[in-house]
């Protein structure tokens, strides 16, 4: 009896996360497998009629694309450079908004306000703050008698910026820090106290161990998304300038869109997914040591 | 006295003064905006730019609807998606979740990984072959593919879900079961009310992220009247785009009713969003 | 009792998501039988008794010019009860992605415009419907379009689009900027109609005033506060329509024959190194930045009121006239000869289009006597039919004379799939800013010629 119950119980689970299995397979199995196809071939479009597999030749060539290594270094840039700097500053104003003093909600508003704008928005009010002409920043700049710079237009700001915009719009990751500091037991911090910890010893000894799997876990999603990131760069300066701010991603959709070799773009998109893997996969085997997981102990 | 938050004057000065320094980073672009769209078009050409209008006028509202009389449709049409798109996260990442946190099978340990591994998978890589997929089900032109997938269980509300439900004490289920109630009464009637947090959450962050959604309704959606409002503003840039009042107005007409949205909720985001406190 | 109520509660999930797939996929299918499963009206010659065919037409275009293509819509749907055309717009930038994507979903529009800047990248897919054999039995009166502009739409000898218009870059002038003693303290006179570099140059120093009120030739002018500019070039992201008539203009070209980059020849670096010193500097040339700072067109520049003179093309005048400004119209300036670019935007078919009838009929009509003489009308596009020539001037008034007499001045540069990445791909990226002097020229030159290699 025990045992039909249990091989009911299965046929259960299966049917309570079959709404998943059927996007899974629908969404994510027939586009993926379908790009694996065409990473094969010569194929200028999806369902094109005439192609020939050409093995790997796509994955052998892509390093022709003239674009190819520029994009993949500054990808690269933003995965090494902007995901620390996005991480830590998300952190610094979630220990901010972590204050208790009065009015603490409407700093919090604000602070989110800005994820909450579209990004085509966010591109449009970045470009009248960064104007270089008319725009606020070099204005405010210029009466600390700063020249005037133009950060947008400008090979060596361009990726600054971008990456500036990231910690501007980084409210839900605010969220999952502040989320994970009140969750941190009140009385750690009592029996601290009574040790005479100072602040600093209580920040590194007791609240970062206490939120790693938060840092661990916002640490993921941004690399995931600095790696893929493409929406910010087209629309911000259309990758450029000379592809200062071409990342991977936009040169997968111009292989595609505009170079019209859909079967090149599909082979960068499986390396890009490769070179995901297993930066994601070093980061997991990495977080083991540093990761604290109540009730582990 | 209260944990050991010793609350000295100057302590919470230098709170405020460092929050208020940091809205100024946040809260900035926005007042720009904000003092760009009540500019007339010649005053944002002028050097140094002045911080607020000299005059205020609300022009630049007029030409933005005059040029893109469809701004409130494109508004209409973000809320219906992002609504659907909501509910269906909320309903099937929930369902999902509870089979990914109740049930002791062996099948759970090996598909759940899998789960996290879709995260994982660059969009661009998706993006084409999607596109030829809607083709073929006919849903190009259409709000399907915007909001379909998101009835089919999204991997990160599944995960955030499934966080959830593992802090809720397995003792409540097995009471249900001695009163005679069954995997779905103990999902119905004990898990989700005690859930409120995480899917106002799930609903804030689904509605949100389909809010602000471009790549897709950019691909998939061509008739102008059909446009998010996302991918309407794109529209907007391209057609007017020395109009810097204009471009300003309608950026601000995207962040309201959000901004609204999330003014309401805060509070249940904070509570639900629970990451801590068990090896996933 | 209890099984059956956790059958049914997941049963239910199920459905649910069934039937919304099953909705969708329904609604759509009805909507798309609309069109597919009824017969072609035109072609049994019944229209009267059946139901409209719905075809799409697409084109890029801002909200001005897509309500005159609806206007022209319009009247061919007066005249034509058994068609219903569907107008898709996107602008410029997205429109040719959304083509590719369209014809990756094997969803194009019925009807579409082209530029002959993408006919070859675009032929290569085969998305084109040949148009010859479909044009002969429609009678089509090719000879009123004349041959060059139609050899632009072709591919491999084969007709795949059809001429519309024949739009013409010249160079325009902000008049009110230099009647007003405030913004022409100097005094400098308006350019002549075939203006020269030297003049330009003349015009724009004076027109180029620091916050002061110095202009750009006094000793002591503050190039750091410019508070208005001479003119807006900016020949690095207007390649095609700027940078290679000015080419043409010193004896130089852009691309040789066989495709590679003719930047490094003596006329062509010395054009290039003139427009750099104009930016870097002379001054009175705004910067990449400053293009960006007045809205990132070089080609409305003059709308903004700060600056004097800038290039744009003959649909630019709608700009204007919406921007309520005064504007002048000369030739592009020159070093030697005049020149200019007439860029023709066309009308193809898809290849796979299901109502090849309607989609015959509706480009017949819009790049015929009558369709063109309607486009004419209105006054903003130059109709490539010399059909409704005619009809052009009648309505555009003689200050648009200038337009069809620029023709004359064509650069006869076709556009390969090799050349339409230069322009619209590399080019830009490598040479923006080093054309502004802002980097190593020679440089980005190799550098680009090596990536179009």
């Amino acid at each position: 009896m025990m045992k039909s119950l249990r091989k009911y119980d299965t046929l259960l689970f299966f049917l309570f996360i079959m709404p998943w299995i059927i996007g899974f397979i629908t969404f994510f199995l027939i586009p993926f497998g379908t790009s694996v196809f065409y990473s094969f071939t010569d194929a200028k479009l999806p369902g094109a009629v005439e192609y020939e597999f050409v093995g790997l030749s796509n994955f052998i060539h892509m390093i022709d694309d003239p674009i190819f290594m520029k994009s993949l270094l500054n990808t690269m840039y933003f995965v090494v450079f902007g995901v620390p700097i996005v991480t830590a500053g998300m952190l610094v104003l979630a220990l901010l908004l972590n204050f208790n003093v009065r009015g603490i909600a409407l700093f919090r508003t604000f602070y989110y306000l800005p994820t909450l704008v579209p990004i085509v928005a966010t591109v449009i009010i970045w470009r009248l703050v960064f104007n270089s002409e008319f725009g606020i920043l070099n204005a405010g700049l210029s009466l600390l008698g700063m020249a005037k710079t133009d950060w947008i237009g400008g090979e060596h700001t361009i990726k600054p910026v971008i990456i500036l915009l990231q910690v501007w719009i980084s409210g839900s990751g605010v969220l999952i820090f502040l989320a994970a500091l009140k969750n941190v037991p009140m009385h750690l911090y009592e029996a601290a106290d009574i040790d005479g910890a100072s602040r600093l010893r209580r920040f590194f000894s007791i609240t970062l161990p206490m939120i790693s799997p938060s840092i661990l876990f916002v640490i993921i999603i941004q690399t995931m998304y600095n790696f893929q990131m493409f929406t910010e760069a087209l629309l911000l300066s259309k990758g450029g300038p000379n592809y200062a701010a071409y990342t991977f991603v936009y040169n997968i959709y111009k292989s595609a869109f505009t170079d019209l070799k859909f079967s090149m773009a599909m082979s960068q998109s499986i390396f890009l997914f490769a070179l995901i893997a297993l930066v994601t996969f070093v980061l997991m085997k990495l977080s083991n040591r540093f990761v604290y997981y109540e009730g582990e102990k | 006295m209260n944990g050991g938050q010793k609350m000295s004057l100057s302590g919470t000065a230098l709170k405020y003064f460092l929050l208020c320094a940091t809205l100024i980073v946040f809260a900035g672009p926005l007042v720009w905006m904000l003092s760009t769209m009540m500019k007339t078009k010649m005053e944002t050409y002028k050097i140094p730019p002045s911080l607020f209008p000299e005059q205020l006028t609300f022009e630049a509202f007029d030409r933005l609807f005059t040029v893109q009389p469809l701004m409130w449709k494109w508004i209409q049409n973000s809320f219906t998606i992002s609504i659907f798109v909501a509910l269906g996260a909320v309903i099937s990442s929930s369902i999902v979740a509870y089979g990914f946190s109740r049930f002791a099978t062996k099948y759970r340990d090996k598909l759940f990984p899998i789960v996290l591994l879709t995260l994982m998978i660059p969009p661009s890589i998706m993006m084409i072959p999607s596109y030829v997929l809607f083709a073929k089900l006919h849903w190009i032109d259409t709000w399907l593919p915007l909001i379909v997938p998101a009835w089919l269980g999204g991997a990160y509300y599944i995960f955030l879900f499934r966080q959830f439900f593992l802090t809720i004490p397995q003792e409540l289920d097995e009471a249900t079961y001695l009163d005679g109630g069954n995997r779905w009464t103990v999902y119905a009637k004990v898990i989700m009310p005690l859930s409120k947090p995480i899917i106002v959450t799930t609903i804030i962050f689904a509605f949100v992220n389909s809010w602000l959604d471009f790549l897709g309704p950019f691909l998939y959606i061509k008739n102008n009247e059909m446009f998010t409002l996302s991918v309407g503003l794109q529209l907007l840039i391209g057609q007017t785009s020395q109009d810097f009042p204009a471009l300003a107005a309608g950026a601000f007409i995207s962040i309201i009713p959000i901004g609204l949205l999330y003014f309401f909720a805060q509070r249940y985001i904070v509570e639900g969003v629970v990451l801590t406190g068990s090896k996933g | 009792m209890n099984t059956k109520s956790k059958w049914l509660s997941s049963a239910w999930i199920m459905v649910l998501a069934m039937a919304i797939i099953f909705t969708g996929c329904g609604n759509n299918t009805n909507s798309n039988s609309d069109g597919a499963n009824k017969p072609d009206a035109g072609s049994n010659g019944n229209s009267a008794s059946t139901e409209p065919v719905t075809i799409t037409y697409s084109q890029w275009g801002t909200a001005e010019e897509l309500l005159r293509t609806q206007e022209l819509l319009n009247t061919f749907m007066a005249a034509n009860k058994d068609i219903k055309v569907k107008l898709e717009g996107k602008d410029w930038g997205s429109y040719w992605d959304g083509l590719t994507a369209n014809a990756a979903g094997g969803t194009l529009p019925d009807v579409f415009k082209t530029s002959y800047a993408y006919i070859e990248k675009y032929a290569e897919l085969g998305i084109f419907k040949e148009l010859d054999s479909l044009l002969t039995a429609n009678a089509f009166d090719l000879s009123n379009i004349d041959e060059s502009l139609l050899g632009l739409h072709k591919y491999q000898d084969k007709q795949v689009s059809l001429p519309i218009d024949a739009n013409v870059i010249v160079w325009y002038y902000n008049t009110a900027l230099f009647n007003d003693s405030k913004t022409n303290p100097y005094g400098a006179s308006t350019p002549s109609l075939e203006p020269t570099w030297e003049e330009i140059v003349d015009i724009a120093t004076k027109m180029t005033l620091d916050k002061n009120g110095k202009n750009a030739g006094d000793a002591d002018f503050d190039a750091k506060n410019i508070a208005q500019w001479g003119m807006s070039i900016s020949p690095g992201s207007t390649m095609d329509w700027f940078l290679e008539p000015e080419l043409w203009s010193n004896g130089a070209k852009l691309v040789n024959e066989d495709g590679s980059l003719a930047l490094d020849t003596p006329e062509a670096l010395e054009v290039l190194n003139f427009f750099i010193d104009l930016t870097k500097n002379k001054k009175i040339n705004t910067t990449p930045a400053q293009i960006e700072g007045l809205g990132g067109q070089v080609n409305l520049s003059i709308t903004t009121g700060k600056v004097a003179m800038n290039p744009g093309g003959n649909w630019n005048t709608t700009n204007y006239k919406e921007a309520g400004i005064k504007y002048g119209i000369a030739y592009l300036p020159k070093f030697k000869t005049n020149q200019t670019v007439v860029q023709p935007a066309g009308m193809a078919i898809s290849a796979n289009t299901k109502h090849e009838d309607a989609a015959v009929r509706l480009l017949s009509w819009l790049a015929g006597p009558e369709g063109q003489t309607e486009l004419a009308k209105q006054g903003y596009s130059i109709p490539a039919n010399k059909a409704a020539a005619d009809a052009y001037i009648q309505t555009a008034g003689n200050e648009n004379q200038i337009f069809l007499d620029a023709q004359q001045y064509g650069i006869i540069s076709p556009f390969t799939a090799k050349k339409t990445d230069l322009v619209w791909t590399y080019g830009e990226q490598a040479l923006k800013l080093p054309l502004s002097g802002e980097g190593d020229l020679q440089a980005a030159i190799s550098d680009l010629a090596s990536k179009i290699k």
